[in-house]
C-alpha cells in the first residue's frame, strides 16, 4: 500500500519573533536659552507632548523610534535615548546663553555612540536624524560644528534640520546644514512635532532603497 | 527525486497603496538538477515588479541552456555560470529600459540564484534576502551558506542594477551532499534568522527541511506556503513583499 503523502506544518510552524526592531534614532536639540522664556518655552513643552501623542498612534513607530533631547542654555542631555514608547516629555525651562556649537557637537558624538551600540547587538538602524530648533544665534564657536554636519551629511550618516523661530539668525542656520533651514510660522510648534513624528514613522519604516517619502512642511513653516 | 515549493506573497504595506507585489520566484526541478531564482524588486524603482519579473525568468533560461551543455565539475566553472547569469540578466534589463525609454535602476532588483546539481550547491546573490541549506554531511547540518548583504541602514541595499553590481554580487559554490535548500526575501529575514546569534531560526527551518524530503503533495504545499505567508500571524511581523522558495530530495 502506497504511504500518504506528508504535509509540512505550515499553520504552525514557529518562526523567529524576538528579534529586535531596527532602530530609528532621533536627536532633538533645543534652545533653552534665556530668550526663549515665556510664551516660546512654553509652547515647546506643548509641542513635545504632541510630539508623543502623535508617535502614539502608530504601533511600529513607537517600537522603533528612538528619541534623545540635548537642550543648549547650557548644554545638557535632557533625555538619554529611548524608545519612543518609553518617552516622557520633559518639561524645558529656559535659561542663561546659547552654546549651539558645542550642542551640535555632543548631538553628533552621541549618535555615533549610539550606532556603535546598535551595530554590537546586532541591531539594524535607520539614518538618524537631527532636529535643532533655535530662537537665536550661537553664542559659541559653531564653525567647526557646521563642518561636522557638512561632513556627516555628505557621507549621509546623518540628516540634519535647522528649524527657525522668531528672531532667529536664518543666516546663520543656512550656513550650518545643506539642508535649507526652515522658519517656523509663529510658535506653531505643535504642528511642527506632528510633521517630524509622520516623518519618522515613514522613515522608520522605509523599505530598502526606498526614498523616504517626506510630506511638505510648508503647513508650519516658511523657507 | 528533487522536488520545489514556492511562492510570492504581497506585504501589507503593498496592499494598503494598492501597487504590485514586487517580489518574483521561479524554479525547475528534474531528477539531478533543481535551479531556482528569487528576486525582490526595489520600493524606488517604478519597474521593479517588471525588473524582479524579468530578473528571474533570464536567470532560469540562461541555467538551463548552460546546464544542458554540461555540469560543472569544478569552482571555477560554477562561478563563470553565475556570473554569465547576472551578466545576461542586466543586459536583458538594460533592453527593457532601453524600449521604454527609462533607466537602468528603474528596473531595479535583488536577484538570489541557487543550483543544485549532483555534489554542488552554487549561489549568486546581490542585495538582501538569504539562502539556507541542509546539509548531509556537516556537522552544523541547517545553516546559513549566503547571507543577506546589507548597506550600514536598515532601508540600504545593492540591487543587480547598480554600476558595479557584477562586483558586489556574490558567488559561490560548495562541493557538499545537499538534503534541501531555502531561498528567501527580504521580507522574511527578520522571521527566520536570528538577530542575536546571526543563524537560521532551527525551529522553523527543521520541520520545513523534514517536510520537503519526504513525500509531500507538492500543488497543494504550495499552497498551504502562500497561506503562510499571508497568514496575520505573518503579516503582524513584516508588512514587505516576502517569497520562500523550497527545494528538497525526496527521499521516501
Amino acid at each position: 500500500m502506497p504511504i500518504p503523502p506528508k504535509e509540512i506544518p505550515f499553520v504552525e510552524i514557529p518562526f523567529e519573533t524576538s528579534n529586535p526592531e531596527p532602530r530609528c534614532p532621533c536627536v532633538l536639540l533645543l534652545d533653552t536659552s534665556g530668550s526663549m522664556s515665556g510664551v516660546p518655552i512654553t509652547e515647546l513643552n506643548d509641542g513635545l507632548r504632541i510630539f508623543k501623542d502623535t508617535l502614539s498612534k502608530d504601533e511600529l513607530a513607537m517600537s522603533r523610534i528612538e528619541i534623545s533631547i540635548i537642550t543648549f542654555g547650557p548644554v545638557k542631555i535632557e533625555q538619554d535615548f529611548v524608545v519612543a514608547s518609553e518617552f516622557i516629555p520633559p518639561s524645558l525651562h529656559a535659561s542663561d546663553a546659547t552654546p549651539m556649537g558645542s550642542a551640535i557637537k555632543l548631538a553628533l558624538d552621541r549618535l555615533d555612540e549610539r550606532k556603535k551600540i546598535y551595530k554590537e547587538n546586532g541591531i539594524s538602524y535607520y539614518r538618524p536624524w537631527v532636529f535643532l530648533i533655535t530662537d537665536g544665534a550661537p553664542t559659541d564657536e559653531w564653525q567647526s560644528a557646521a563642518q561636522r554636519i557638512h561632513e556627516a551629511e555628505t557621507k549621509k550618516r546623518v540628516a540634519f534640520f535647522c528649524v527657525g523661530v522668531e528672531q532667529a539668525d536664518m543666516s546663520i542656520l543656512s550656513q550650518l546644514s545643506p539642508r535649507q533651514p526652515l522658519k517656523l510660522k509663529g510658535l506653531n510648534f505643535g504642528e511642527m512635532f506632528v510633521w517630524l513624528s509622520s516623518s519618522l514613522t515613514s522613515a522608520s519604516r522605509s523599505k530598502p532603497n526606498e526614498d523616504v517619502p517626506l510630506q511638505s512642511p510648508m503647513g508650519w513653516a516658511t523657507v | 527525486m528533487w522536488q520545489a515549493i514556492g511562492a510570492s506573497a504581497k506585504g501589507t504595506s503593498h496592499i494598503n497603496t494598492g501597487s504590485p507585489c514586487q517580489d518574483a520566484h521561479g524554479y525547475l526541478v528534474s531528477d539531478n538538477i533543481a535551479i531556482a531564482a528569487v528576486a525582490d524588486g526595489l520600493g524606488s524603482a517604478i519597474k521593479s515588479y517588471e525588473g524582479a519579473n524579468l530578473a528571474v525568468k533570464i536567470s532560469l533560461e540562461v541555467l538551463m541552456k548552460e546546464l544542458k551543455i554540461s555540469i560543472p565539475a569544478n569552482n571555477d566553472d560554477w562561478i563563470n555560470i553565475l556570473h554569465d547569469v547576472f551578466i545576461k540578466v542586466r543586459e536583458c534589463l538594460e533592453r527593457a529600459a532601453k524600449e521604454d525609454n527609462l533607466l537602468l535602476r528603474d528596473f531595479g532588483t535583488t536577484l538570489i540564484v541557487a543550483v543544485i546539481a549532483e555534489d554542488w550547491l552554487a549561489i549568486g546573490h546581490i542585495g538582501d534576502g538569504a539562502v539556507v541549506a541542509f546539509f548531509e554531511d556537516r556537522d552544523e547540518s541547517i545553516q546559513i551558506i549566503s547571507e543577506p548583504q546589507r548597506g550600514e541602514y536598515a532601508n540600504e541595499t545593492s540591487p543587480i542594477t547598480s554600476t558595479d553590481a557584477i562586483n558586489i554580487a556574490h558567488f559561490s559554490a560548495h562541493k557538499a551532499s545537499i538534503k534541501a535548500v531555502a531561498i528567501f526575501t527580504d521580507g522574511l529575514q527578520n522571521l527566520l534568522i536570528s538577530t542575536a546569534s546571526g543563524k537560521a531560526y532551527l525551529p522553523f527551518f527543521t520541520p520545513l527541511f523534514d517536510g520537503i524530503t519526504q513525500n509531500i503533495n507538492i500543488s497543494e504545499s504550495s499552497i498551504q506556503l502562500e497561506d503562510f505567508l499571508n497568514s496575520a500571524r505573518v503579516c503582524k511581523k513584516t508588512d514587505d513583499d516576502k517569497t520562500l522558495v523550497v527545494i528538497g530530495k525526496c527521499t521516501t
